[in-house]
């Protein structure tokens, strides 16, 4: 403490001027700590000018990656240098320049050239672009290359809506070689907030069926409601309410079009397209198509009802329909098949298979064919209507069975009956014996699995002997439908309790429900093991498996490849697609075409998309669909820098 | 009487002391603020270059190209005007410190491109990109 009381006197000598020095010193180091903030203050302040000047530098660059390859798109060749050229809102500014040190396109080249990095590959572009924006540069250095591949990365997507129908699988992987996997979305771009009938993205699920999207479900409806909750409960994520995608617009008929003086009409039988083939007018395929890299290029309707393998690429301005056991392999380019209009694959179609055969076979086949296919349903309401007067014939002796109506049907199917027994609707002109006819139809036919497919079910009907009997008098009934039965009481009630209760088919079985009926209706009761209500259960699963044997709706369907068509795309019973699908209406024609009903109950507007029961989607992002532009895409292959 | 030695400050001394303390730390103190606050301004600016690639990021990651609205529109975060199908995606229109001014031009049928504007009390960065097709 300071002694004011006796300051007046001097102080020793060492102690003048310590105040003076502390405060000094004090001062000094805390100028030096002030000078230390204030410079750590405005380093950062250097550093946070830097930080966002480098960063709109880099997005300036950024920028200049973009518009370079919008015009590399444009202009394949392209190779003008851009010493400094604003971004849109001025914020910074771009530059590039083509020489061998900086910029390369070799898009266009058919052999690798040499780059700062190594080889700039064929179809590849080294790009070196400079952003500079606050006085800041930033480079950026990538390979460009072309993109069509991947531009619609989904398995499937529709300008309309997609209508998702049972068992659904869709998986993604990136190429068939390359088995890593991808997303594979579907995608609709029908973006009304209303609809009436389906939501655009629509699922209809029975008990036990179920679906697996291994990707996106995407809609453009602003509706939240826009997807089955079933549909988004299956996806990795279910969006609504985005940005149409954009869909390139091939123009399938000028392709088509400048084909037309190819004068090279495919064969009307089965072949193998190993050339540039143009046909005017409807082309339909009775048996397997076989493509090797060829190109076909239809105006008018296709129809492939047999197989379809090997690699090639299919235009058709018209409808396309595969109902084949078809396998279908894109050439390189990814492309298997443009439709201007309406795109149809189904399984196995027996019912289209049969009536080019029968057609091409000419004679009164297809007639037999026709009238094969009514009797089946008229047998199957008489068979389960439980009319006693179907069954009837006015006589106790069971034997006679075959005068009743189910009787004279199964006959004139089955055996030459014409100068018998007249047909219940048709009379006596009617065909007959079309089982055996039509069978070894079929069994003439080249072998195919489509051929092989359809014997199989008429062996079924016909009976497994009939192939070695051509040369008897056909008369020999066997199968399901057949007469073929044991005499042993016990043997024949067991066999008609096991189909009751087991549905265990057998030779004769029918025939001998109808024979058991009709011997009942006319009260004769023969096979006393077997109760009425067992005879009455027996003849509706009889009539019910009638119903469902029909020749079409059986076997797979196997396509490897991207589809575009401008119509409706349908696809059902089982299908399987390895590639992608784009289903893009033609705004133009699109509200002046007709609904597309692929299958009574199913109306489509073009854009619009079907996967019904059983079909399963690969996307393989390595296809694409849709035609090549006339200029490339280009994207961003890989940042170098 | 003995004689007693006296030890202590000089009223001179102290005075001048004092007074030179005062003087070097007012001279100081406006430095100190003035690097306080550039220090604060530095950290504004830096959160806003981030909320501004932020929104950047978010369209890149929603889609980029497709994501942006088809036609010339401006979307101001301090209105802030609503979003169009998602667009502009979060951290649009900003928080309590920013506001965000999107604005997204059509520049070529295949390319498009967003400025971002973000702005505070006494200042404003823009950030802007273009995004293409093929991205």
């Amino acid at each position: 403490m300071f002694n004011f009381q006796h300051s007046k006197g001097l102080l020793p000598r060492r102690q003048r001027g310590i105040a003076l020095f502390l405060t000094l010193l004090m001062t000094g180091v805390l100028v030096i700590i002030v000078t230390a903030l204030l410079g750590n203050a405005r380093g950062g302040s250097v550093f946070s000018q830097d930080f966002h000047a480098k960063r709109a530098a880099y997005l300036a660059a950024e920028s200049g990656v973009s518009v370079l390859q919008q015009r590399l798109s444009d202009n394949p060749t392209y190779n003008s240098t851009v010493n400094s050229e604003s971004t849109p809102f001025g914020t910074g500014s771009y530059s590039y320049r083509f020489n061998p040190s900086n910029c390369i396109n070799n898009l266009q080249g058919s052999v690798p050239v040499a780059g700062p990095y190594g080889e700039v590959p064929a179809g590849s572009a080294y790009i070196k672009v400079t952003g500079e924006a606050l006085g800041h540069r930033e480079t950026i250095e990538c390979m460009l290359g072309r993109k069509d591949s991947d531009f619609i990365a989904a398995a499937a997507v529709a300008s309309g809506k997609v209508f998702l129908d049972g068992n659904i699988v869709v998986k993604g992987r990136h190429s068939n070689g390359l088995m890593t996997q991808t997303s594979a979305d579907i995608i609709s771009n029908y973006n009304k907030d209303t609809w009436s009938g389906h939501r655009p993205l629509h699922y209809v699920q029975e008990s036990g069926e179920q679906a697996r999207i291994d990707g996106v479900v995407r809609s453009a409806s602003p509706s939240t409601a826009a997807i089955s909750p079933d549909l988004a409960a299956a996806a990795n994520r279910a969006v609504t309410n985005q940005n149409p995608i954009p869909l390139r617009n091939v123009d399938i008929q000028s392709l088509v079009a400048a084909k037309s003086s190819v004068n090279r009409v495919p064969p009307a039988t089965s072949t193998t397209l190993d050339q540039v083939y143009y046909k005017n007018g409807d082309y339909i395929v009775p048996g397997d198509l076989t493509l090797d890299d060829g190109e076909l290029y239809l105006k008018g309707n296709l129809t492939v009802v047999g197989s379809i393998k090997g690699r090639g690429s299919i235009y058709v301005d018209g409808d396309t329909v595969f109902s084949g056991d078809s396998s279908v392999s894109s050439k390189e380019d990814g492309i298997a098949l443009y439709t201007s209009g309406n795109v149809s694959l189904t399984g196995f179609n027996g019912s289209a298979y049969m009536e080019a055969v029968t057609q091409a076979a000419g004679g009164n086949y297809n007639a037999k064919w026709r009238q094969t296919k009514d009797d089946f349903s008229l047998l199957a309401s008489y068979i389960g209507s439980g009319d006693p007067s179907r069954f009837a014939v006015g006589s106790t002796n069971p034997n006679a069975f075959w005068g009743s109506d189910v009787g004279k049907l199964m006959l004139y199917m089955s055996n030459t009956a014409a100068s018998h027994v007249s047909h219940p609707t048709l009379g006596f002109g009617a065909q007959e014996n079309s089982l055996f006819e039509l069978g070894r139809l079929i069994d003439q036919q080249p072998s195919s699995p489509s051929q092989r497919f359809m014997l199989q079910k008429f062996l079924l009907l016909r009976g497994s002997s009939f192939a070695a009997s051509y040369s008897g008098s056909g008369n020999n009934l066997e199968g399901v439908l057949g007469i073929t039965y044991s005499s042993d009481l016990q043997t024949e009630t067991a066999k008609i309790k096991n189909f009751v209760n087991n549905d265990q088919l057998s030779d004769g079985l029918f025939n001998k429900l109808v024979w058991i009926k009709t011997s009942r209706v006319e009260g004769s009761h023969q096979y006393p093991g077997v109760t009425d209500a067992e005879v009455e259960k027996g003849l509706v699963k009889a009539a019910n498996w009638l119903q469902n044997f029909e020749y079409d709706k059986l076997g797979s369907s196997y396509f490897q490849g991207a589809i575009y068509c401008r119509g409706a795309f349908y696809a059902d019973n089982e299908v399987t697609l390895v590639g992608s699908v784009a289903v893009v209406a033609d705004p133009k024609t699109a509200d002046s075409r007709p609904d597309f009903h692929p299958v009574s109950g199913i109306t489509l507007r073009p854009g619009d998309l079907y996967l019904g029961n059983g079909t399963n989607i690969t996307f393989v992002s390595d296809i694409a669909p849709g035609a090549q532009e006339s200029a490339p895409r280009v994207g961003v292959s890989f940042w170098l820098k | 009487m003995a004689k007693v030695r006296y030890s202590g400050l000089t009223l001179a001394e102290v005075v001048l002391a004092v007074g030179l303390i005062g003087f070097v730390t007012l001279g100081l103190m406006g430095t100190i603020v003035g690097g306080l606050k550039l220090m604060s301004r530095s950290e504004t600016r830096t959160a806003a270059s981030n909320l501004g690639a932020g929104v950047l990021e978010s369209i890149a990651d929603n889609g980029g190209y497709h994501c942006i609205p088809d036609s010339d529109l401006t979307f101001d975060g301090k209105r802030p005007d609503p979003q169009v199908k998602d667009f502009p995606p979060p951290p649009y229109p900003g928080d309590d410190r920013f506001t965000t001014i999107v604005r997204c031009r059509v520049v070529t049928p295949k390319t498009r491109a967003v400025q971002v504007e973000v702005s505070w009390g006494q200042g404003r960065i823009q950030l802007e990109k273009v995004f293409h097709e093929a991205e």
